[in-house]
């Protein structure tokens, strides 16, 4: 990258910067409204996690909590980012023109390759090869796409693309535990990458992004590092891909296709260990919906309510022969 | 004399802060971080690498960035 190319970059960065400053209370507004709108979907899930704790289902339950995890964390990231900037009433300073020139040059310290796009109006490093845990996924580019910093969104101004992709087993989209379709999750890095954008910081920028690619976060990936390569069945144990395995709601184990049924009385997804034959109906339900009769029978709830039993044929017959009126004493059947 | 200091950490710390002549990286860093340790962050002064036992000069810039910093899925 040469000077030339340099000072442009500096050019659009301050330019997108001052535009970024003017539209600052646009943005704060915008910043509520994205903060209130995580509201909808921690309440359904907050319902969920109450509905599966009702129901009495451990494994359902911690599930749905993880997920509530992650939106409260990203929820309290988010409004402590929001608390900061209102309460300091700051307007973040732009960084001064050289500062920008200053850290662009600097980025070839920090990283092998540093490439501008004149005609995307890109600037790109490329990481070294990124390992988590034994498992490798080879070098990342982080794409800056400056003419999108106004926007203020990192969705919209930052791409991270896998040079040699090793993906998740259960989706190609997914090249690293925290990046699907060249997106990453920031998570605890949004707050940091915005203010270093914010305020000219190229450097820090880049630098923060390449952090967040060598750490791992296993309580919230979009894939778990176990599961890099795919999920075993809990009772073939065979390997099947994430996207392709079946949760049992009875026990809470993820099971392959061919070890996994349905309950056809709730219509619940279970496993065959899960399952029993109702004796009265010969279908195949789950623990919860097999009943005691009074005769000691397993049948379903549905025979149960409906007093399908055979037992309860021999006492309505009963029941039915005693509605005829009793032979009175003095009295006899006079038959035509 | 003063240095800029910017921590990169969490909500972030940037500003100009007072020090001793003669403070060190490792002293400096120790100062404002007791619990933690500069191994667990990448250092920077002047936006280079610099080692622990560096003697701040006035008006250096001072950046630290975590070594590990969480993403998370969307």
């Amino acid at each position: 990258m040469n000077d030339k190319d340099i000072f442009r970059i500096a050019n659009i960065i301050h330019s997108q910067m001052e535009a970024s400053s003017r539209n600052v209370l646009l943005t704060r507004c915008s910043n509520v409204g994205s903060l209130v709108s995580q509201m909808p979907q921690m309440l359904h899930k907050s319902k969920l996690l109450m509905e599966a704790g009702r129901r009495n289902k451990p494994g359902l339950f911690r599930k749905i909590n993880r997920d509530f995890i992650e939106l409260l964390k990203e929820f309290t990231s988010a409004s402590s980012y929001y608390e900061t900037n209102s309460s300091q009433h700051r307007q973040l300073k732009p960084a001064a023109f050289r500062e920008i020139v200053e850290d662009i040059r600097h980025l070839a310290d920090e990283f092998d390759t540093v490439e501008y796009s004149r005609n995307t109006a890109t600037i790109s490093v490329i990481t070294g090869p990124i390992e988590l845990e034994g498992i490798n996924f080879g070098e990342f580019r982080i794409n800056l796409m400056l003419e999108n910093i106004h926007e203020r969104r990192l969705d919209k101004m930052m791409e991270v693309v896998a040079l040699t992709p090793h993906p998740a087993a259960c989706s190609s989209e997914v090249t690293h535990p925290h990046v699907q379709n060249d997106r990453m999750c920031t998570g605890d890095g949004t707050v940091p990458l915005m203010q270093a954008i914010e305020t000219g910081r190229i450097l820090d920028f880049f630098m923060i992004a390449a952090q967040i690619l060598n750490t791992y976060n296993p309580s919230s990936p979009y894939v778990t590092l176990d599961n890099w390569y795919g999920i075993e069945c809990y009772n073939c144990g065979d390997m099947v891909s994430e996207g392709s395995t079946y949760y049992c709601e009875c026990c809470g184990n993820d099971f392959c296709e061919d070890c996994t049924g349905y309950c056809e009385c709730c219509e619940q997804t279970v496993c065959n260990n899960c399952t029993v034959t109702c004796e009265c109906c010969d279908r195949r339900v789950c623990r919860e919906c097999i009943r005691q009769c009074d005769c000691g029978k397993s049948i379903c709830d549905e025979c149960l309510t409906n007093r399908e039993c055979e037992c309860h044929e021999n006492e309505d017959q009963e029941e039915a022969d005693a509605e005829v009126q009793p032979v009175c004493v003095g009295e006899a059947h006079v038959h035509a | 004399m003063k240095i800029f200091y910017l921590n990169n950490a969490g909500c972030g710390f940037a500003d100009n802060v007072e020090i001793q002549p003669g403070t060190t990286v490792g002293e400096f860093f120790k100062s404002r971080h007791k619990n933690d340790e500069p191994s667990n962050y990448l250092i920077r002064v002047n936006r280079q690498p610099v080692s622990a036992d560096y003697i701040l000069q006035d008006g250096d810039r001072l950046t630290a960035t975590p070594l590990k910093i969480e993403g998370a899925a969307a």
